[in-house]
């Protein structure tokens, strides 16, 4: 069943509502901490069943480092083998204010195997510095293809063209 | 060997219109000179060598759209020679930067913005560029990527360089407002690409009505830049603007982790657009 990105956050917000700061709920029941270390986000997830993992992921230079991330969203899950995931943080503002309240957004996905999370992919999604802006909807997810498709007005690949990409996660729980 | 002109230590005075003036240079002695020059300001330095025939040299090409100490070295023969000069800057006035920033397309808002951060201000009344805390430069405050000697002491290099970052901005916020072929009006364009300038998008779409219209949900405390409340924030709906400043202009100057303030584009828009 395709599920649109809106209704997948709506219904992601629903069970995260009552998760403290810091900390946003998985579908499977689970849960991911996340805290800044550095100039890097330390990711806890902790499983339905009580196993912990923990990773840490990098952001780039236009995050302050020692920066928390704003929000955490969890985009999909393959419970026990991926997790999909965006982290955004404030932006560091250039001269004159610019991108003082700006946003800096990045995709993860995160594998689980051999007892370990390790991050697989990641991509900037949304940039004030950079320039890169979701459409809206900006995610689809596709349960029953595994596959996660992005849609950017302005994309990476192009300076400020319209671009999509199709993730597929494979039977390894990475992406193909 | 003695220097003629200009005196040791003179200052030269670039104009508010931004033409590199002449700076004569003349020794006492004869025959080809040899003028080795070097400008610095900072960590910013041009260096180049000029042969003469005479003994008079102008270095206003070699230091155009460059400012701060002009050192020259001057060696005629087994005579040589050293001199120091300064190079300073005056201030254009605001209705001469606004009439190039006129000059240019895509402008629109960005005479605004400038007005509102640096006044039109590009030097210190020393004479020198301002240069902020975080080493932005100029009235454009050219920080990334890191401006050019001549965008730091040419007011109307440093506005293309300022100019060149809003262009993106402007860009984004056509891109955004023409998605899906929806009609929008040059008045739209401007708010959102100030808006974006310092962060996120000014209008959402009104799909009952068929068009643009500004983010319903954020308030702005009017009294500042850009501070301003998500209303779908459970803790901030249902008050007013002057409740929510009641309670958060305490934690204005440093944004706790769990505020339920925010820095808001559509707030920056607003204060500067009206």
């Amino acid at each position: 069943m395709r599920m649109p990105y809106w209704a997948s956050a709506l219904a992601l917000a629903a069970l995260c509502a009552a998760a403290p700061p810091g900390k946003v709920a998985l579908p499977s029941g689970g849960s991911v901490s996340y805290s800044s270390a550095g100039s890097q986000t330390r990711l806890e997830i902790r499983a339905k069943g009580g196993r912990k993992y923990e990773v840490r992921v990098e952001r780039d230079a236009t995050v302050a480092p020692d920066t928390s991330p704003d929000q955490v969203q969890v985009v999909a899950e393959i419970a026990g083998k991926t997790l999909i995931l965006t982290d955004g943080y404030p932006s560091i503002p250039l001269g004159m204010q610019y991108c003082q309240a700006g946003e800096e957004q990045f995709l993860r996905v995160i594998t689980l195997a051999g007892g370990r999370a390790s991050e697989t992919l990641h991509l900037k999604l949304a940039s004030c510095r950079d320039n890169l802006e979701l459409a809206d909807p900006g995610f689809e997810w596709n349960r029953e293809a595994d596959s996660l498709r992005i849609h950017w007005l302005a994309g990476p690949e192009k300076k400020g063209a319209s671009e999509e990409r199709t993730i597929h996660i494979g039977s390894s729980g990475k992406p193909d | 060997m003695n220097f003629n002109k200009p005196g040791s230590n003179s200052i030269v005075t670039v104009p508010a219109a931004g033409a590199w003036p002449s700076v004569a240079f003349e020794t006492d002695a004869s025959g080809p000179h040899s003028w080795n020059w070097t400008i610095q300001w900072g960590s910013f330095q041009k260096s180049g060598t000029a042969q003469t025939a005479g003994n008079t040299w102008d270095a206003q090409d070699a230091i155009a759209n460059c400012g701060g100490t002009l050192t020259v070295n001057v060696t005629a023969g087994k005579d040589s020679g050293s001199i120091k000069v300064k190079i300073q800057g005056a201030n254009p006035s605001a209705s001469d930067a606004q009439a190039y920033l006129a000059s240019k397309p895509g402008s629109d808002g960005f005479d605004k913005i400038i007005q509102h951060e640096s006044k039109f201000r590009h030097f210190t009344a020393q004479g020198e560029p301002v240069k902020s805390f975080d080493n932005g430069y100029g009235m454009c405050q050219l920080t990334t990527p890191i401006p050019a000697f001549e965008q730091v002491w040419n007011w109307q290099q440093n506005i293309e360089g300022g100019l060149a970052l809003f262009a993106t901005k402007r860009a984004a916020a056509i891109q955004y407002l023409s998605q899906n072929g929806r009609p929008y009006t040059e008045d739209q364009v401007r708010y959102e690409a100030v808006c974006r300038w310092n962060g996120g998008s000014y209008h959402v779409w009104d799909s009952k009505a068929n068009r643009w219209v500004r983010n319903p949900n954020i308030l702005c405390d009017s009294k500042t830049g850009n501070i301003g409340w998500d209303m779908t924030d459970s803790a901030n709906t249902g008050k007013s603007e002057a409740e929510l400043r009641q309670r958060d202009s305490g934690s204005y100057s440093k944004r706790p982790a769990n505020a339920h303030w925010k820095y808001f584009g559509v707030c920056y828009a607003d204060a500067i657009l009206g």
